[in-house]
């Protein structure tokens, strides 16, 4: 029919749009990366350079501490997502199948999200400089577990809600544990869902500022804590923040594309349905 | 489905022995998890409401000293609050509709698409994973005046150029482009999930009953959506009211206050000046701001669990 | 029921928590004694690390720490690392540190404008618990940088490490062009010929700093050349009287003749808009004519400026000094560190580099022959160095001071965002005044008025008895 085809045209012409417009700039930093100096605010601008200048990233990475910077966001990222996740599916099951703490505790939760990190941050500050832990990866993971848990505990939450409690329930009365029946019939049957969250909390976790500036100095530095740093001097380092940018973003979009199967997959199981 | 899923799940009845075993069960598994978010987030809380009734300036000689209501009040009175709490609102409020409007209509094209879907989705969503500092200082190359790439193409057009992140005009535009950029591909993601666990049947059967794009888009497609809508709503409506990376890196509050976020404000009373009192009674109120919106919201869209099974069944 | 279960969780949730809470109180004697941060490797005789960190301001101006490095551990046997901090931002991050006594760094590079807080608060170490004053050569340094920027209450706590003022720096080609015999000397001369000269977008008659950050250094450049003051002897603030509006009316009337995105200019940008030809008259700070001489740094107008004091006052905004972190493990060594760097011999190298941003703070620094960069290449040709450094000394002749108070940055960056809200035209320049005014009644207040005017008064003799008319 005209009309189906039609939308198709529409959908179609407006999906194209959509990839210019939101993937543009991507190629511009990339493409500022590996320029030289004069060509950044080059007018008119060099759109296809005809010579790939590394200089920038060997810069990035070295004199900006760029390999240092993938190497403690990766330590933190991974690891407060690895604990936010244990933490937060265990609690997710127990709200969703036991209702544990109500529909108060959930709230609780849920609102960790709404705090602006400007509101806890004095205090935050003020508790780990008091226990002498400022610029230590322990303070930073236990810091990011405020915003993973919750995260984690109330998308999953949707996840084991949707998931019928049959299974669960006649393997309970054939005998096996509670803990058994969470770890061999509920988890295996989120797999798309735990996927899907790990990557996301993953993701906050690795642009974090606020906390990331906050807490750390110069034994651990994670990338975003680099950035800022990097805007000064006769000119801004267009073509260096261009290359930290690449470099931060590389990590987290192979992971993306690598797991793509689950991102639509994971979501469109439990956190769409039901909460 | 889901609401006999639901109901089923309620009313499972169990032996009292079983029922203890499982609450116990329940508060193991949830303990830890708990333990550490009210560790984390009671003491600043308290701390911050405590300081709120205090004066407090961590650079002061003066030691600190209780004030009553003194802050709130000071806050009523000051312009720039005021204008936090403006800027704040008409971003997320801005935002918010604009991100759900074309996502949602992003989402609804990548649904009519019969291949590509996960790749194409995958793809559009890079400018949400990158960092928001990232995407700010990628934006301040781009609104350079002189050699940014916007003003290139306006200048190649005859249009007159513009100092987009300078202007006072166009400042909080500028940002607002720039968030818009930023997390419409996470909302498409997140909505075009949700329109796949529609149920195809659904919408043959509206069409075969005859029904135009639009008709099913406003009677079978949103109605249904209403979970997955109210719950991108609420996380971006909360992160609109943090927002801060983007205005640090483009335009420092700047011209003058135009675009001083609720946060940046935040951020510059306790980080610049550290009004400690100050800081947080604006805390404290951002912060109950946040939870009423959010109550709402969650209000609205839980409500329609019994609707829901009417909207199934034919119209 | 589900009401009860939840309560009784919440409660022992929360008691966990609590005891989460004071179980780490009670350990955190023993956990900040095992994470204490001292430096690298190797310690001196007296139990200090030889490598010292060192805050200082990211980019271009950390360069001399770089620079002399490797000499100062053969001279003193101390080498330090960076610890570089955002251009703006640097107040509050440097507070955050000291207010936690954190003991990450060792020696402070800050403005001097910090220091009425810094010494308020016991920041600072005193120079003199670790070596005679003498080892700075006191009476070499300048007057008007000597003891408003290094001295509190009579005692010694930093060295200098930068001195700023800021000058004028125009296109000698577009003056001939136009007749124009000599850099203006008022400030209604500095208008018009902004008007005359201003025909976009080929060139632009002035630009000024005009971002949120140092915008009010710009005014107050005005202001002081109207004969304004900061307060008066009750700490009742000046800026908002008529010269204070006719100062800022005057700058924005300046912004017409600017550049456009003027509100995004800052440091590096309006460097850039010189460099680049586009601009015939910047106010900027004195160490910009090092880089129009400069090709490295990609200068289009090599040989076309010419360097004069501002008109009738030159405003010195920020400026650098060197302290010991009262929380540092290694005084000792600081101080040592901090005494090399001040030395005449060492600074001199780097006062007229046009790869940092460092400017003379010495007499003997005043000299057209030391106009070289830290390898001892000249940097200006012979004329121009003289020509260089007679602008300095003009600028210092009628150099008008930051102030630096406790409380400094916050009356200065409220200020600072009432002039740019005025820029942006937000609000009229008299209220902006007004309404900066207002808000430095209520710091005042905060810092209680008997300190505050007796700081301000003795700020105030200090820079009189350095010979600056105020």
């Amino acid at each position: 029919m005209i009309r189906r085809r039609g939308s198709l045209v529409a959908a179609v012409a407006g999906l194209a749009a959509a990839l210019v417009f939101f993937l543009f700039p991507v190629y511009w930093m990339l493409v500022t990366s590996v320029q030289p100096p004069k060509d950044w605010l080059a007018s008119p601008p060099v759109f296809f350079p005809h010579m790939l200048d590394w200089s920038n990233y060997s810069q990035a990475l070295t004199q900006w501490k760029g390999f240092k910077g993938l190497a403690d966001s990766a330590v933190v990222s991974l690891s407060a997502t690895a604990i936010g996740m244990v933490l937060g599916v265990l609690a997710a099951y127990a709200i969703a199948r036991y209702r544990t703490g109500g529909r108060n505790l959930s709230f609780f939760i849920l609102s960790m999200l709404f705090m602006p990190p400007v509101a806890i941050a004095i205090p935050m500050f003020l508790f780990w400089s008091h226990l002498g832990m400022i610029d230590t990866f322990q303070a930073l993971i236990v810091q990011y577990l405020l915003f993973t848990i919750p995260f984690v505990t109330w998308v999953m939450k949707g996840f084991f809600e949707d998931l019928p409690p049959d299974l669960e329930e006649s393997a309970m009365t054939n005998g096996a544990s509670r803990l058994r029946a969470f770890w061999e019939i509920a988890l295996p049957n989120v797999v798309p869902g735990l996927v899907a969250t790990a990557l996301f909390a993953f993701i906050f976790n690795w642009n974090e500022f606020t906390f990331a500036v906050l807490l750390t100095r110069s034994r651990v530095s994670t990338l975003p804590f680099i950035l800022p740093t990097m805007m000064e001097s006769h000119y801004v380092l267009w073509g260096d923040i261009a290359a930290m940018a690449a470099v931060g973003a590389l990590p987290v979009v192979i992971i993306a594309f690598a797991l793509q199967r689950y991102l639509v997959r994971g979501l469109s199981f439990g956190i769409i349905r039901s909460n | 489905m889901t609401l006999a899923v639901l109901r089923r799940g309620r009313e499972i009845s169990r032996p009292r022995k079983r029922a203890s075993a499982g609450r116990r069960f329940g508060r193991l598994a949830v303990g830890p998890a708990t333990l550490i978010l009210v560790a984390l987030s009671v003491f600043p809380l308290l701390y911050a409401l405590r300081l709120s009734f205090m004066s407090d300036n961590l650079l002061s000689a003066a030691p600190m000293r209780y004030v009553g209501i003194e802050n709130y009040i000071a806050l009523i009175h000051d312009h720039l609050f005021i204008n936090g709490l403006v800027v704040t609102a008409f971003f997320a409020a801005a935002m918010v509709t604009v991100q759900l409007g074309v996502g949602l209509a992003l989402a609804l094209a990548l649904h009519r698409l019969s291949r590509y879907q996960q790749l194409l989705a995958t793809v559009l969503l890079i400018p949400s994973i990158l960092s928001p500092s990232v995407v700010g200082f990628q934006w301040l190359q781009l609104f350079n005046y002189s050699g940014g790439l916007i003003n290139y193409f306006l200048r190649e057009l005859h249009l007159p150029l513009q100092t987009w992140n300078a202007s006072p005009r166009l400042a909080l535009p500028s940002l607002l482009i720039v968030d818009f950029w930023e997390w419409t591909p996470f909302m498409v993601l997140l909505l075009f999930a949700g329109l796949r666990s529609i149920p195809q049947p659904i919408f043959e059967a509206a069409r075969v009953d005859g029904s135009s794009g639009w008709q099913i888009l406003r009677y079978h497609t949103v109605p249904l959506l209403r979970r997955t809508i109210g719950i991108v709503v609420i996380l971006r409506l909360v992160a609109e009211f943090k927002i801060f990376d983007i205005i640090y890196v483009l335009t420092a509050g700047g011209p003058g206050s135009k675009t001083e976020s609720l946060a940046y404000y935040e951020y510059t009373q306790g980080f610049s000046y550290f009004n400690m009192g100050y800081t947080a009674a604006m805390c404290v109120i951002s912060l109950i701001i946040v939870i009423v919106l959010v109550k709402l919201i969650l209000g609205f869209t839980e409500r329609p669990l019994v609707r829901l099974a009417a909207d199934t069944e034919a119209p | 029921m589900t009401r009860s279960v939840s309560r009784r969780s919440f409660i022992s949730g929360g008691i966990k928590g609590g005891a989460l809470l004071a179980g780490s109180a009670a350990l955190s004697p023993l956990i900040s004694a095992c994470s204490s941060s001292s430096g690298g490797p190797g310690t001196s005789g007296s139990g200090e690390s030889t490598t010292l960190t060192v805050e200082i301001d990211e980019g271009q101006n950390a360069e001399p720490w770089v620079w002399f490095n490797a000499d100062m551990k053969r001279t003193v046997g101390v080498s330090t690392t960076i610890a570089g901090l955002p251009f703006v931002g640097q107040y509050e991050k440097i507070v955050a540190e000291l207010v936690a006594r954190s003991s990450a760094y060792d020696v402070l590079v800050f403005p001097p404008y910090f220091m009425g807080d810094f010494v308020a608060k016991g920041f600072l170490r005193k120079l003199t618990d670790f070596g005679p004053e003498s080892a700075f050569d006191l009476p070499d340094v300048l007057p008007v940088y000597r003891d408003p920027y290094l001295k509190r209450n009579g005692d010694l706590y930093a060295a200098n490490y930068d001195g700023d003022v800021l000058m004028l720096t125009y296109r000698t080609d577009v003056f001939d062009s136009h007749g124009i015999k000599s850099p203006p000397a008022t400030w209604d001369e500095f208008l018009s010929v902004a008007k005359e000269l201003h025909n976009p977008p080929h060139m632009y008659g002035n630009a000024f700093y005009g971002q949120r950050g140092f915008c009010y250094a710009w005014f107050m450049n005005i202001f002081a050349a109207y004969g304004g003051r900061w307060f008066d002897s009750k700490m009742n603030p000046q800026i908002n009287n008529d010269l204070g509006v006719k100062a800022l009316e005057l700058l924005i009337e300046l912004n017409k003749y600017a550049p456009p995105n003027e509100l995004a200019i800052g440091y590096p940008q309006l460097n850039q808009v010189f460099l680049n030809g586009s601009t015939a008259m910047v106010i900027q700070w004195d160490d910009l004519p090092l880089k129009t001489e400069s090709a490295a740094l990609g200068s289009k107008v090599i040989g076309k400026s010419g360097y004069a004091p501002c008109p009738v006052r030159s405003y010195m905004p920020y400026s650098r000094v060197m302290a010991i972190s009262a929380y540092s493990a290694n005084p000792h060594n600081s101080w040592k560190a901090i005494q090399y760097m001040n030395r005449s011999s060492i600074s001199a190298k780097d006062v007229y580099d046009p790869g940092c941003g460092e400017d003379p703070f010495r007499a003997s620094q005043l000299d057209p022959s030391l106009v070289k960069d830290h390898t001892g290449q000249a940097t200006m040709p012979p004329a121009l160095a003289t020509a260089y450094v007679n602008a300095i000394k003009g600028c210092l002749a009628e150099g008008y001071p930051e102030l630096s108070i406790p409380g400094a940055f916050h009356y200065l960056d409220t200020l600072d965002l009432f002039v740019n809200e005025a820029l942006a035209g937000q609000i009229s320049a008299a209220g902006a005044l007004n309404a900066a005014a207002s808000e430095w009644n209520t710091i005042t207040q905060s810092l209680d008025q008997g300190a505050q005017e007796a700081a301000y008064s003795a700020w105030i003799q200090s820079f009189q008895a350095a010979g600056v008319s105020y």
